[in-house]
This record gives C-alpha cells, sequence and structure tokens, in this order.
C-alpha cells in the first residue's frame, strides 16, 4: 500500500520545486511580487474602507500617483546608472516657482517659461551629471550641494515670498475631475501613460537605453566598449531635473500655488517609489514599470492610512512598517555566501 | 613645506583640515569674541550636534555594501523627545540614570538598524529610511509641539566641559576599537564583504556592531540637542539627517566604504559649522547662507577628490 503512496509523492515534490524555481526566476524577471502586493493592499484597502473602490477615490488615487510617478522617472534612470539624487525637491520648487511667478505674476506666455525652464534645468541638471562623472564624486553628496545651491537661488530671487498664481488651465489640468476628450480618465494620467510608454520604449529598444543599463553594470568597462558614460550621467540628471521642474509646475496648478516646500515630501518618497517597485540601488538591475508599481503601491498604503484616520505620526510610522514588510519579499540583497 | 602637503594628501581628511583650518582663522577675524575662552564652551555645545550626527553616521557608511544611516538623525531627535516627555516627567531625568537609559534606547534602534542590514539582508537604504519614518513618527506622536525641557542637568552643558565630553566620547571608543581587530574587520568588511566572509570574519556581527555603535552615537547627540534646545522638539530629523550627510562627505570618507575616520567627520562637521557660524556673524542674509551652503558643498567634494593621491588604475 505504501508503494503507490511514495510513487505518487515523488512526482508531485518534483513539480513543486519546479513551480517554486520558476517562481524565483520569474520574480527576478518580473515584478510578481509587487503585483500581488498591490492587489492584496487593494482588497484590504476596499474591504476596510467604505468607498474606497469609487471612482472618485480611484481617480484622485491616480492623479497623486501620477505626480509621484513622473518626479520618480528621473530618480530611477539615475539609480540604474548607480547614482542617487537629492536634488528633486528642488526642483519641483524650481518649477512651482516658474508657473507661479513667471508664468502667473509676470504673465509670461506659458511656453515662454515652459521653454526657459526646461532648458535652465535640463542644463542644470547636464552639469551636475558632467561633475559627477568627471570629478568621480558620489551623486548623493553632490546633489545634496546642488539642492541646497538650487534653493538658495531661489531664496534670493524671491526674498521668500511668492506672490503669483499659476494660470487657471493648470489647475484644470492637474485637477482629478477633469476629464481628458470626454473619457473618464483624469489628463494627468493619461500624461503619466504615455510617458511611462515612452520611458520604457527608450531603456528597452534604444541606444540610450542599452547605454544607461551598461553604465550602472560597469562605469569602466562600458568605457572601454565606447559608450559615452559621460553624456549617459549628463543625460540621466538632465531627465530628473526636468522631471522633477515639470511635476513642479504641474503640482502649483493642483496646489493652486507655488511654494518652495511644495516638493519637499518627493525627497524620500522619490527613492522610495525606486526601491519599493524593485530596482536595485546597485544600478543597472530594474526598470521604469518597477517604480510604477512601487508608486501606486507607496500611493495606496498612504491612502489606506490616511482612509483609516491614522494621525499624522500613526501614517509615518506605519508607512516604515510597510515598506518594510513588502520589501521582505523581495527586495532584499543576497547572502554573502552567494556573492564570493 | 612640501613634506606637509604630502603629508595631508596621505590622510583621507587632509582636504578638510585644510579648509577648517581657513575656515577657523576667518571667524578669528570676522568674530571679535570667538577666541575668547569665556565663549569657547557655548560654541562647543552649539557645535555638539553637528559632529555627533556626523559621527554617529560614519561607522554605518565605512561598512561599506551601500551602507548608511539615514535615521541617524531621526535617532537623535528621538533621544531628545525621549529624554524630555518620558524620562523627565517620570523622575528618571537625573544625569546618573538618564544618561545609560538613553545610550541604551539610541543603540537598541542602530541595533535593529544593523539587524535588518546584516541579517534580514534589508538594502541600508531602505531599512534605515524606514528606521527615519517609524522614529519621526513616534517622536511626532510623543512631541506633537514643541515641549519646554524645565531646569535639569543639560542645561549646564554650554558653561562645563560637557560637550567636550561629548564630542570626544565616541573619539576615545573609536580609538580603542582601532587598538582591538575590530575596526581593522569593519574597514575590510567595507571595502570588500565577500573577501571578508571568505577570510573567515563574522561580517554579521561587524556590520551589526557598526549599526549599533552608531546608534549610541546618536544618543549622545540626542543629549547635546537637548542642551541647546531646552526643549523636545521633533521637527529637526530632516535638517541634521543633510548635515550628517554632508559632514561625513567632507571629512573624506567615500560612500563605498571601506575607508575613512571618525575624526575626518569631526572636521567636516566642523568646517560645516564654521561656515554657518562665519556667514551669520558677516551678517549675510539667510537667503545666501543656503545658496553659499551648497556652493562649499559642491567645491569642497571636488576639492577633496583631486586632494587625495590618485589611485594608479589597472586597466
Amino acid at each position: 500500500m505504501s508503494v503507490p503512496g511514495v510513487a505518487e509523492s515523488t512526482p508531485r515534490e518534483r513539480k513543486s520545486v519546479r513551480l517554486s524555481t520558476v517562481l524565483v526566476r520569474g520574480q527576478a524577471r518580473y515584478p510578481l511580487m509587487q503585483g500581488v502586493a498591490l492587489v492584496l493592499l487593494f482588497l484590504y484597502g476596499t474591504e476596510s474602507i467604505d468607498g474606497f473602490a469609487s471612482i472618485l477615490t480611484l481617480r484622485s488615487l491616480a492623479v497623486v500617483a501620477a505626480f509621484l510617478g513622473l518626479a520618480a522617472l528621473g530618480q530611477t534612470i539615475v539609480i540604474l546608472i548607480g547614482g542617487l539624487d537629492l536634488s528633486v525637491p528642488a526642483y519641483i520648487a524650481v518649477g512651482s516657482v516658474f508657473s507661479s511667478q513667471v508664468a502667473g505674476a509676470a504673465h509670461w506666455s506659458i511656453v515662454i517659461t515652459l521653454a526657459l525652464l526646461v532648458v535652465l534645468t535640463a542644463a542644470a541638471g547636464a552639469l551636475t551629471g558632467f561633475i559627477a562623472d568627471r570629478f568621480q564624486v558620489q551623486s548623493l553628496v553632490l546633489t545634496l550641494g546642488v539642492q541646497a545651491i538650487v534653493f538658495g537661488i531661489l531664496q534670493v530671487w524671491l526674498k521668500g515670498a511668492i506672490n503669483g498664481t499659476p494660470p487657471a488651465w493648470l489647475g484644470t489640468l492637474a485637477s482629478p475631475a477633469t476629464k481628458t476628450f470626454g473619457i473618464g480618465i483624469p489628463p494627468m494620467v493619461v500624461i503619466w501613460a504615455v510617458v511611462a510608454v515612452m520611458a520604457a520604449l527608450t531603456l528597452r529598444r534604444t541606444i540610450i537605453g542599452r547605454w544607461i543599463y551598461a553604465t550602472g553594470a560597469n562605469p569602466r568597462a562600458a568605457r572601454l566598449a565606447l559608450v559615452p558614460t559621460t553624456a549617459v550621467w549628463m543625460i540621466a540628471f538632465a531627465t530628473s531635473a526636468v522631471g522633477a521642474s515639470l511635476v513642479g509646475v504641474l503640482l502649483s496648478g493642483f496646489a493652486g500655488g507655488g511654494g518652495l516646500a511644495i516638493g519637499n515630501d518627493y525627497l524620500f518618497e522619490s527613492i522610495a517609489a525606486v526601491v519599493v517597485g524593485g530596482t536595485a540601488l546597485v544600478g543597472a538591475r530594474g526598470d521604469y514599470w518597477r517604480t510604477v508599481l512601487g508608486t501606486l503601491l507607496i500611493v495606496l498604503i498612504s491612502t489606506i492610512l490616511v482612509g483609516h484616520g491614522a494621525s499624522d505620526a500613526t501614517e509615518q510610522i506605519m508607512f516604515g512598517v510597510v515598506i518594510l514588510v513588502v520589501v521582505f519579499g523581495y527586495g532584499r540583497n543576497r547572502h554573502l555566501r552567494n556573492r564570493i | 613645506m612640501r613634506e606637509l602637503v604630502q603629508r595631508l594628501r596621505s590622510r583621507s581628511f587632509g582636504f578638510v583640515l585644510v579648509v577648517v583650518v581657513a575656515l577657523f582663522v576667518a571667524n578669528a577675524f570676522a568674530l571679535s569674541d570667538f577666541l575668547s575662552p569665556g565663549t569657547w564652551m557655548g560654541t562647543l555645545g552649539l557645535f555638539a550636534p553637528f559632529a555627533l550626527v556626523a559621527m554617529a553616521n560614519t561607522p554605518a557608511i565605512i561598512s561599506g555594501n551601500g551602507g548608511i544611516d539615514i535615521s541617524a538623525a531621526a535617532n537623535m531627535n528621538f533621544v531628545n523627545v525621549l529624554f524630555v516627555v518620558v524620562l523627565l516627567p517620570h523622575g528618571l531625568g537625573r544625569a546618573e540614570i538618564a544618561i545609560p537609559l538613553l545610550l541604551i534606547a539610541g543603540a537598541l534602534v542602530g541595533l535593529c538598524n544593523g539587524v535588518m542590514v546584516a541579517v534580514l539582508r534589508y538594502q541600508p537604504v531602505i531599512a534605515t529610511l524606514a528606521a527615519y519614518f517609524i522614529l519621526t513618527g513616534i517622536s511626532l506622536s510623543l512631541a506633537t509641539n514643541p515641549v519646554a525641557a524645565g531646569q535639569n542637568w543639560t542645561n549646564s552643558f554650554t558653561s562645563t566641559p560637557w560637550p567636550i565630553v561629548l564630542i570626544a566620547t565616541p573619539l576615545v571608543v573609536w580609538q580603542v576599537l582601532a587598538r582591538s581587530a575590530y575596526v581593522r574587520n569593519l574597514l575590510l568588511v567595507g571595502s570588500n564583504g565577500p573577501a571578508a566572509f571568505s577570510a573567515g570574519i563574522d561580517v554579521r556581527t561587524v556590520t551589526v556592531v557598526a549599526y549599533t555603535l552608531g546608534g549610541a552615537f546618536a544618543a549622545l547627540g540626542g543629549m547635546a540637542l537637548t542642551s541647546i534646545l531646552r526643549s523636545a522638539d521633533s521637527s529637526l530629523a530632516l535638517q541634521y539627517t543633510l548635515i550628517g550627510i554632508a559632514a561625513v562627505a567632507l571629512g573624506g570618507t567615500p560612500f563605498g566604504g571601506g575607508r575613512g575616520s571618525l575624526f575626518g567627520s569631526v572636521l567636516g562637521a566642523a568646517a560645516l559649522y564654521l561656515l554657518q557660524n562665519l556667514m551669520i556673524s558677516l551678517d549675510v542674509s539667510q537667503n545666501w547662507v543656503e545658496l553659499m551652503y551648497g556652493a562649499v558643498l559642491v567645491l569642497a567634494v571636488v576639492g577633496s577628490r583631486y586632494a587625495q593621491p590618485k589611485m594608479v588604475a589597472i586597466s
């Protein structure tokens, strides 16, 4: 009687081993656990909070996620090449000041304002990337300095006061209630989706994308393979600066005014979105889709916490705990014995 | 002269030492009473939180493998709040009771960080970032608004040599550890973790101890912070986090790990403090201070790359 039992158990066990291998390999290639965590958190939110799955909540959740997701795009690229960008809040402030002060109070045409903004922030970002690569300084520290310089320039320029409001159409564009061409999706979400597809295609299908991964994996090998690594660093930081400043323009529309502190929450949240998504800080491992998932996870977590009426303090504590729980599943380093 | 330059270049903190001396001289010229002995303790008392947050950051960064302690300043702030809001009202505020309790609290936070990084294998940035959020959350729930501390032993910090004791303690501990195998092991773990592991070093314990030490140093910082604030204020973590990172970088400790020193971090903190002191005393508008601060930071990190002897590239 026991013989058939054994005979039966052996193939089953083999199958289960195979399944786990498939899962581990799958996780290495695709953000499976992130997706599972997202679905579970969403179900939990729907279950425990009234009206969580309503169209209204979902729209505002998606718009908040779009801001963070767009701000984390440049951060993703910078982390892929092995850097870290702490100047995101400063460039968000620049964008909000341009839209409320230059386009709002000084009545410049929005086209000229945006063109000037993009040119200036791209130049500043490119210069940062150039310095980081040319002088081999830690981007973490360099961008900390850049952040202080940019905030300093804004303070000297404005003397502490912002007295304009951004153009009204910006508010409409950034509002969760607005429809895109009559379809019930806010324009911010459409913008984010288009940017996400473009970013994913650029990273996967273009030479610049290949350069980014090559530079992040091994800068010296990349240089020897004639990858223009300095240009890659300049592109990465310029993307981050331009992206953050445009998020600042949209955020000021959303909030109805600019402010120097408007982007402060994005300092750590943009990094958390990338890492919670599963992109490793060592560079070259990850992509923008993971950041999209990480962004949705983070926004979902804070929405659920707010929905449960958590105080500011409780929200911070739970945010830290949930990040640890979520990342425990997939975002950890390998054991030392496997790294020799 | 040439020998001196070479000596300075051979030290990771050689560059920042020159910067500190220059800023010190500038301060002495700009402020008439900067050198008078009566103001020393006051100056050191204000400087102590800068120095201690920088030192609290350093062991984690030396431990390598992306090691960093983003929660150091939040830990310092947490100890400050813990002392004023919990220990003082419960009659545990006397120095001989409070100091050990606060040190244990800070070290426990560091221990948790170390366990998360070395045993649970979280990336250090994520582990300590989560700790940062949790600690600021706890501080915020304990002291939603600033709470006045009242009369206690930390008030006397500005008139007695207390600040010297606070700043010197980590340096002495580090020197003692440098006599043992610990610091050498830490440097090896930081420069090449897998190699240290193959050589039979207990990488886990070394890393956990590094984070725990950082936590204990942060607790000393919390005491220094209490003495200058005379209250519990839960909103200072972010500001000191950035100061701590900048000071370590200026002090010549590379973020890749495996090199650097606690003394360099103190010098880095001194450069930042003296710069701020100089600009305030010269009546530079607050708007310009941040701009200058950033410019000096950028110039200093670029400059310190040049000041160090180049490694010979193997290619």
